[in-house]
């Protein structure tokens, strides 16, 4: 019998590790629970998880810090976070952490749910794009086998879900997507209720394709398209 | 005009240049109209008469053969002044203005030239000098001019420079005075430009130079300054954690609530789990609503006698229970048995929340001791624990809100709001608290309250 995938879950509050630990089970995933951080460190360490969900309030080490030393240490992890605070954002996505996702509490279990199984997902579906052409729009290039992103020649570093994001955006250019079309098609989402982290991505994106033709054109009130 | 401090300065500098230059000026003519130098001026100017009239006529006979006398009659017209020939003696033999009211020459028949003043019959005061000349006196006289006539009449030599120097010192000065009032009324626009700038939410301290009233006011308002950017962030940070303390809970319950919809969670587990959050939301509300009456003043408390010993009883009856959970055990040491005024309820909050800390704090089995004492004016009561202690950097805040040293010290329900209410309250009571670690193991609150 083929192992299922192992999610530990590192939060303070045991009724939150209780109740994410209920909806994993059921969605059949096994899950480890640890209550502070550097007992998340080891276990990470010993368990080998296929993702974490990583509170950032922690006793001992905080999430932000769990997180920055899993990378340094080189552990591909994928890592959704759980966070109260809505100034939390930019730290765990602006600062290149490597969280690849988040939540705010109060969360609905079975988003939370969706979104491990999108980050699960999420190799497989990089290596569907592996095979597409590359795209030529203006001066930029963008190149879904080598997964990479030129601007006059000149390599732009993009995160993995940044890359996804901007293939998806210019695979329907023109065309205006809205936030939880782009969760779907980006993220591969199937259970949508926070849009934020549509927002933070965009403007990400937009910071490091400064010099770039592509524009991404917020449309208000219904969400984003590219342009060149 | 006079709404701005500069204006203000400028119109007081030009006030009193204006004072200076009119000062100067009536002195200058007060000067002028007192000075000997009009007489002089007349005198120098009779003596150079008299000295050529007195070769023109060497001798009164000479003087009076009519040809000679019309030539001094107009000689004295041209030159503007009167001539009187007399004997020496008092007797005036000629005069050229024989029209004019009569005037006595001094009598006097030796010795040199001399000069004085006469006055005629009409009270007209006349200036001469008077030469010997053979068989009498030479007298040049002429009126004595009024001063004011005179400084009129010569207006143009003194009052055009004086005016002119004025307007020029006027000018100077206005300049000097817009200078000078633009580098006084810096320091303040400057302050004003900074209190702009921090109003619309941008702050740089203001160098603290200049004048000593300028340093002082700026020395004020960066002290200003720092307090109320100290006050927003703790007030974001409060905000920030009642948010965060109010969501952990949310999240639990709405959770709970979905689970049990869905059928993931057992009900009895769900409906357990959702009860005792949404307590813990209760709670945290109730002391919310405790520390915004403390600090708008609007808690009500009452003032009654209250008996500390029996008061503290009833609180260690309370947490009993609890205590005996984890096998911890509790005791009252009475030295004294103090009253105090105050609000019973309020006085069981403190005592309870101090309690309810030092019992999270202690170990299994360990033991929280009470000791009551009276200790001059106050009555002390003290709280001993055998957890831990408080790390040094945390017992500056430790009664700050949402305060935690460490979170895996502290139980999880600990929200950080206890302490703070504990040191509002006590304030609320004119007393102090006060925290300490004890040499062995663990902490000790000491609270003071002032004796009936």
């Amino acid at each position: 019998m083929s192992e299922q995938p192992l999610v530990l879950v590192v939060d303070d509050e045991p009724h939150i590790t209780e109740l994410v630990g209920l909806y994993l089970k059921r969605a059949g995933y096994r899950v480890h629970a640890v209550g502070d951080g550097a007992a998340a460190l080891q276990a990470a360490a010993s368990l080998h998880p296929d993702a974490l969900v990583l509170d950032i309030m922690l006793p001992k080490l905080d999430g932000l810090e769990v997180c920055r030393r899993l990378r340094a240490a080189g552990d591909p992890v994928p890592v959704l976070m759980l966070t109260a605070r809505d100034d939390d954002y930019d730290k765990i996505l602006g600062l290149e952490l490597g969280a690849d996702d988040y939540l705010t509490k109060p969360f609905n279990p079975r988003e939370l749910v969706a979104r491990v199984k999108a980050l699960l997902r999420r190799r497989d579906r990089f290596n569907a794009t592996a095979t597409a052409h590359p795209l030529h729009l203006g001066n930029t290039l963008i190149d879904p086998a080598a997964r990479e992103v030129r601007v006059d020649g000149k390599t732009v570093p993009l995160r993995a879900q940044e890359f996804e994001l901007l293939w998806v955006l210019a695979q329907h250019r023109g065309m205006v997507l809205t936030r939880e079309q782009l969760l779907r098609l980006a993220w591969g989402y199937d259970y949508v209720g926070q849009t934020r982290t549509v927002d933070v991505h965009v403007a990400q994106l937009r910071r490091k394709l400064t010099g770039s033709d592509l524009r991404i054109e917020t449309v208000v009130g219904v969400g984003y398209k590219l342009v060149f | 005009m006079l709404r701005s401090l500069r204006s203000r300065l400028l119109l007081s500098y030009v006030a009193v240049i204006a004072v200076v230059v009119v000062t100067a000026a009536t002195s200058a003519a007060l000067f002028l109209l007192h000075s000997p130098l009009i007489e002089q001026r007349q005198f120098i100017r009779m003596d150079l008469v008299a000295r050529v009239m007195r070769r023109q006529v060497p001798a009164v006979q000479v003087a009076l053969s009519p040809l000679r006398w019309a030539e001094v009659t107009t000689s004295a017209s041209e030159l503007g002044v009167r001539v009187i020939v007399t004997d020496g003696h008092g007797q005036v033999l000629g005069d050229t203005a024989s029209q004019a009211p009569p005037l006595l020459p001094p009598r006097k028949s030796e010795g040199k030239p001399f000069r004085g003043r006469l006055r005629d019959a009409e009270g007209q005061t006349w200036l001469y000098t008077a030469r010997r000349i053979s068989g009498g006196l030479l007298v040049i006289t002429t009126p004595m001019p009024s001063r004011w006539q005179w400084l009129l009449r010569h207006s143009g030599d003194w009052l055009l420079p004086m005016v002119e120097a004025g307007l020029l010192a006027f000018g100077l000065a206005l300049l000097l005075a817009w200078w000078l009032s633009r580098w006084i009324a810096r320091p303040l626009r400057q302050v004003a430009a900074a209190a702009h700038d921090f109003a619309q939410g941008r702050y740089a301290p203001l160098p603290e130079e200049g004048p000593a009233e300028a340093r002082t006011l700026a020395r004020a308002f960066n002290q200003m300054a720092r307090q109320l950017e100290a006050s927003q962030k703790s007030q974001r940070a409060f905000i920030a954690n009642v948010s965060h303390e109010l969501k952990t809970p949310l999240t639990s319950i709405l959770g709970f609530a979905q689970a049990l919809a869905d059928g993931t969670a057992p009900p009895a587990q769900a409906a357990g789990i959702i009860r005792s959050e949404a307590e813990r939301m209760q709670r945290l509300v109730m002391d919310l609503l405790d520390l915004a009456r403390l600090d708008a003043g609007t808690a009500h408390l009452q003032q009654v006698p209250v008996d500390l010993v029996p008061l503290l009883r009833a609180v260690l009856t309370r947490f009993q229970p609890r205590a005996a959970q984890r096998q911890q055990t509790l005791h009252l040491e009475a030295a004294a048995t103090p009253t105090v005024w105050g609000d019973p309820d309020r006085l069981l909050q403190i005592f309870g929340n101090l309690l309810d800390n030092a019992l999270t704090h202690t170990p299994r089995q360990g033991e929280v001791v009470l000791r009551v004492r009276s200790e001059g004016p106050w009555a002390v009561v003290e709280v001993e624990d055998q957890g831990p202690g408080i790390p040094p950097e945390a017992l500056p805040h430790i009664f700050d809100r949402f305060y935690r040293g460490d979170r895996a010290r502290t139980g999880r329900e600990h929200v950080g709001l206890g302490l703070s209410i504990v040191r509002e309250l006590v304030r609320a009571h004119h007393g102090q608290v006060t925290a300490h670690n004890r040499r062995g193991q663990g902490a000790i609150f000491v609270v003071k309250l002032p004796q009936r």
